[in-house]
């Protein structure tokens, strides 16, 4: 039961992973650095419950103005960037916070422990080993998914109530040109800059989720793989619409597990369900025409029909 | 109400703009006309922020907007409508019209539900916006499942949202048949006597010669001439550089 409590755990996790992605997809803008500050978030976060006596709320939270102001950090002197140059900055930034995270230092002797295995806080390459918040506090990993779940619903309200404001309008039209934005009056570089950070720190508090979750984090978990992913779930699962990313993450989180009986083709399988959906459905798999019949099941027929490319 | 002094635009040697003065007074039916690359988009973009003039003055209502970003310039008063039309592809008529009217809202009021109580003036107006520009019985219809006509009306109600004093249209007519020109051309009418003071770019020379009661003829970023409609059909610099010496009309 434990097991699957983990997989429950790492799927609010990932959800809130692919929100990071989604809340400055939402004007456009495509980072494919989002494990630099999951990164920094697991750091902080585990750094502030092993060594700075915090609890894991406050932790968590901290861990999200860290990736915040990281991604502030990148995205002021690069969302003024078209297109495709943010994108390669967050990758480079992301490069480089990963050989940081590799190689830093910092913490105190543990009191027990075996040889070569006598400290506390990271320990370069070796990584950053017990964070042992849950198991000292008596918390389960059931309790700890409910955690995790908790702060994935709040996230999801939060983008729920976006979704039907002006904030979603005004980032829709920034993503689909900057120049109308502008001439409607748009401070669009200001509006980027914002998605973006929000998307920072839900990644900071998804990073510090998933350091108490594993116990043990290092540098090598935080590669262009863990962004890639965290992209690919609102791509597959859809970007229209906040109800992608949601549907991306879980189903990419749960989906590899349960193929674990046909271990050795099931990451090959993944491989052919995103080449698939690419292929027959681009919008991803819930598209904005999708959700819109859903909400309005008696919008009379001929507003469901496919739009003709009609110019 | 727009006044402009010397305006001018260089791009490197290039003169696409050359000291082009112009005074636009309040509700007036301004049209401006010229042959391709004589600078009229140019100047357009310069008054609505998007090009930083290389010298010259423009004042709005006395203040001076040279210089602001284009957010600013709606801000003051200052709307435009584009040549080429863009919306986003999943957002309906009423959506695209939503996101024109948040410059009148604070923070709270953006993060507001669209939905809500508090917004219903602004539902309101959106209703009479969609209305008066004929996309009413569309509201609903995604942007890109319009016809053109109507798309170039979106365009138009989208700077309205925006609660302009001024409007600045980008050749509002090209792409249009006949009878959505004449359209257009009531429906602009109809738009002045709300009290709103227009100004257009148009290659349809007829069009702007029937509606506009002043227009300036550029050439080569030259003002060549400003006047009545009649006064610019019958001025010999006009005719000669626009409307050609032997053929009846430039190609438009």
């Amino acid at each position: 039961m434990s097991y699957w409590f983990t997989i429950a755990a790492l799927t609010g996790i990932n959800v809130l992973l692919a929100y990071s992605v989604y809340a400055s997809f939402m004007s456009g803008q495509v980072s494919i650095g989002q494990a630099a500050f999951f990164g920094v978030g697991a750091y902080v976060g585990a750094s502030l419950t092993v060594l700075g006596g915090f609890d894991l709320i406050s932790a968590v939270l901290v861990a999200g103005f860290a990736g915040a102001a990281a991604s502030l950090f990148v995205g002021v002197p690069t969302l003024r960037l078209k297109g495709y140059h943010f994108t390669i900055a967050t990758v480079a930034f992301a490069e480089a916070v990963r050989v940081i995270l590799h190689n830093l230092k910092y913490g105190r002797p543990r009191s027990s422990g075996n040889v070569g295995d006598q400290w506390l806080g990271p320990d370069g390459a070796t990584g950053f080993r017990h964070i042992a918040y849950l198991n000292e506090n008596g918390i389960t990993t059931g309790q700890y998914a409910l955690i995790v779940w908790v702060i994935v619903v709040i996230v999801v309200i939060g983008f729920f109530l976006v979704e039907r404001s002006r904030i979603a309008r005004i980032l829709r039209t920034i993503e689909e040109d900057e120049v109308v934005a502008r001439a409607i009056g748009i401070p669009v570089a200001r509006y980027k800059v914002a998605a973006f950070v929000c998307g920072g720190f839900i990644a900071g508090m998804s990073g510090a989720l998933y350091a108490h979750l594993l116990t043990f984090i290092s540098g090598g978990d935080f590669i262009i793989h863990l962004s890639t992913i965290a992209l690919a779930y609102v791509v597959i699962g859809g970007g229209q619409t906040m109800w992608g990313p949601l549907l991306g993450a879980i189903l990419f989180t749960v989906l590899p597990e349960t193929l674990r009986p046909i271990k050795d083709f099931r990451i090959e399988l993944f491989g052919l369900l995103i080449i698939l959906v690419m292929l027959f459905r681009p919008t991803g798999m819930i598209s904005a025409a999708a959700v819109r019949r859903w909400s309005t099941p008696w919008a009379p027929k001929a507003q469901r029909k496919r739009p003709t490319e009609a110019f | 109400m727009l006044e402009v002094v010397g305006l001018s635009k260089a791009f490197g040697g290039l003169v696409a703009v050359g000291g082009v003065d112009l005074s636009v007074p309040q509700g007036a039916l301004f049209g401006i006309i010229g042959p391709n690359g004589s600078g009229k988009t140019t100047l357009f973009n310069m008054l609505t922020g998007f090009l930083e003039p290389s010298s010259g003055e423009i004042r709005f209502e006395g203040l001076n907007v040279r210089g602001l970003s284009p957010e600013h310039i709606v801000r003051a008063g200052i709307a435009r409508t584009f040549q080429v039309v863009r919306f986003h592809k999943e957002s309906t008529v009423r959506e695209t019209v939503w996101a024109a009217q948040s410059l009148h809202l604070g923070l709270g009021g953006l993060f507001r539900g669209i939905g809500s109580p508090s917004q219903k003036d602004l539902a309101g107006e959106v209703d009479r916006i969609l209305e008066k520009t004929w996309l009413k019985p569309h509201a609903d219809r995604l942007a890109r499942e319009l016809p053109f006509g109507l798309v170039r009306q979106l365009e138009i109600a989208r700077a309205l949202a925006t609660r302009p004093k001024i409007l600045l249209m980008d050749e509002p007519a090209s792409g249009m048949n006949p009878s959505e020109t004449h359209q257009l051309t009531e429906d602009l009418r109809r738009l002045r006597e709300d009290g709103l003071t227009v100004v257009l770019i148009e290659h349809d020379i007829e069009m702007v010669m029937g509606l506009c009661d002043r227009i300036a003829v550029l050439n080569f970023g030259r003002k060549i001439a400003e006047g009545t409609a009649d006064q610019v059909k019958n001025d010999p610099d006009v005719i000669a550089a626009y409307l050609g010496t032997k053929k009846k009309r430039a190609h438009a």
